[in-house]
């Protein structure tokens, strides 16, 4: 399993364990270890009333429980991937039957941001 | 007093490297053994002797002529060993693929995790708590891999995003440890701790689209390349992500977030997210640490 280390409510760090080190592992670093997959969990996530949480431009958000199948970043990137091959979907079909000022404007329709080398 | 003991076998002395006493009609190894010298108890005899709750695996090593055990620590857990000498080398978990969310121009943000830092030195006689760092999701720096006992505490921090013992890629430079990643200087261990590549990028310019190839992971405490800048190509086949670095780095995402892959070996920094005119996906985890102990067999 992945263990969270955790002391007053911080997650310290993340290990590699079996579980039945984790009561003698308990003992000997005087601490709590929790299985860190459920939520995600990485160094320096509070749990507070509320739940897990993770500090986030200064704000403490809330983690969701993730059913442990979002535990890598690939996973829980799917739904933008979908999303993003769709937008350049929509894109390079607007290449193929505009010129090059109608692209520019197609993609400032689609992107709203703007690149420069 | 020395602790090895001698029995002459064909008028030449033989060192005792194992004994055994009948107990209950079982042979049990007898892992110390002591004499009563002047009223007091002397250490005669120790065995090698090593133990470990945790996951491991035991191996046979000869160094310069010179026979060791290699102990591989894969999972947490708490060790004794006695008195031979024994040295231990360890690695932090490598940090997760770097994550573009910036619309600008922040290329560097699709860097490939950096490798887990490394830590070494001696182990004396006793029990020590051994914690193993995990991996590091994507955009997440790794876990801290460390041993604690007795006068000793030390650890080898994760990797903290391009930065570790060897540097993720992605137009990040001077990021590597510039150290060995080799346990003990051994090669047939393989070079731990590899940067992950960088993602690929598919950018629009003011000339229009433009594709840029993710930089390679380092290696063996090298910095990852930085050149990816230099790769800029009309053609969408360009924009594909860099390789890991040796051994076992996670390869960085292509621009349509396809390819990636997380790290392989222990230490590894995972890939970073392919980039695609203000979309991203594809980041890769980091590779859990690990620690070797090296102990001469008696």
């Amino acid at each position: 399993m992945i263990g969270a280390i955790v002391r007053n409510d911080i997650v310290e760090n993340l290990i590699v364990l079996g579980e039945a080190q984790k009561a003698e592992l308990e003992a000997a670093l005087g601490c709590e270890i929790v299985d860190a997959r459920p939520y995600g969990l990485i160094a320096g996530d509070l749990r507070t009333a509320a739940g897990w949480t993770r500090n986030a431009g200064g704000e403490q958000m809330v983690l969701e429980l993730q059913e442990q199948k979002a535990y890598d970043g690939y996973t829980l990137a799917i739904e933008q991937q979908k999303a993003a091959e769709e937008r350049a979907a929509e894109a390079e079909a607007a290449i193929a039957t505009a010129g090059e000022t109608a692209t520019q404007e197609v993609l400032d329709i689609l992107t709203g941001e703007t690149e420069v080398d | 007093m020395s602790k090895a003991a001698y029995i002459g076998v064909g008028d030449v002395a033989r060192k005792v490297k194992k004994m055994y006493v009948g107990i209950n009609g079982v042979a049990r190894k007898v892992k110390k053994g002591y004499v009563g010298v002047n009223g007091v108890a002397q250490q005669f005899f120790a065995s090698s002797y090593f133990e470990y709750t945790g996951t491991y695996t035991e191996s046979d090593i000869t160094i310069d002529g010179k026979a060791y055990k290699l102990y591989t620590l894969t999972s947490s857990g708490i060790m004794s060993i006695n008195t031979i000498a024994a040295q231990y080398w360890m690695c932090g978990g490598g940090a997760g693929g770097g994550v573009q969310t910036s619309s600008s121009n922040d290329a560097s943000r699709r860097f490939g995790g950096g490798g887990g830092y490394t830590g070494t030195g001696e182990l004396a006689a006793g029990k020590y708590t051994v914690l193993m760092g995990a991996g590091g999701r994507a955009e997440s720096a790794g876990n801290s891999t460390s041993v604690a006992g007795g006068m000793l505490d030390e650890e080898a921090q994760g990797a903290k995003n391009s930065s570790g013992a060897s540097g993720g890629g992605g137009e990040v430079s001077n990021n590597g440890g510039r150290i060995s990643t080799y346990p003990f200087g051994i090669e047939s261990l393989k070079a731990h701790s590899a940067g992950g590549g960088a993602g690929g990028r598919c950018a629009r310019t003011s000339s229009g689209i433009r594709y840029y190839k993710g930089a390679k992971g380092g290696s063996n405490g090298s910095a990852g390349n930085n050149d990816a800048y230099a790769v800029a190509n009309t053609s969408s086949t360009a924009g594909i992500g860099g390789d890991g670095g040796e051994y076992g780095g996670g390869k960085g995402a292509k621009w349509d977030f396809s390819g990636g892959s997380s790290a392989t070996f222990y230490g590894g920094g995972g890939g970073g997210n392919g980039y695609n005119v203000g979309s991203y996906a594809g980041a890769t985890d980091g590779y859990q640490g690990v620690m070797y102990v090296l102990q001469e067999v008696a």
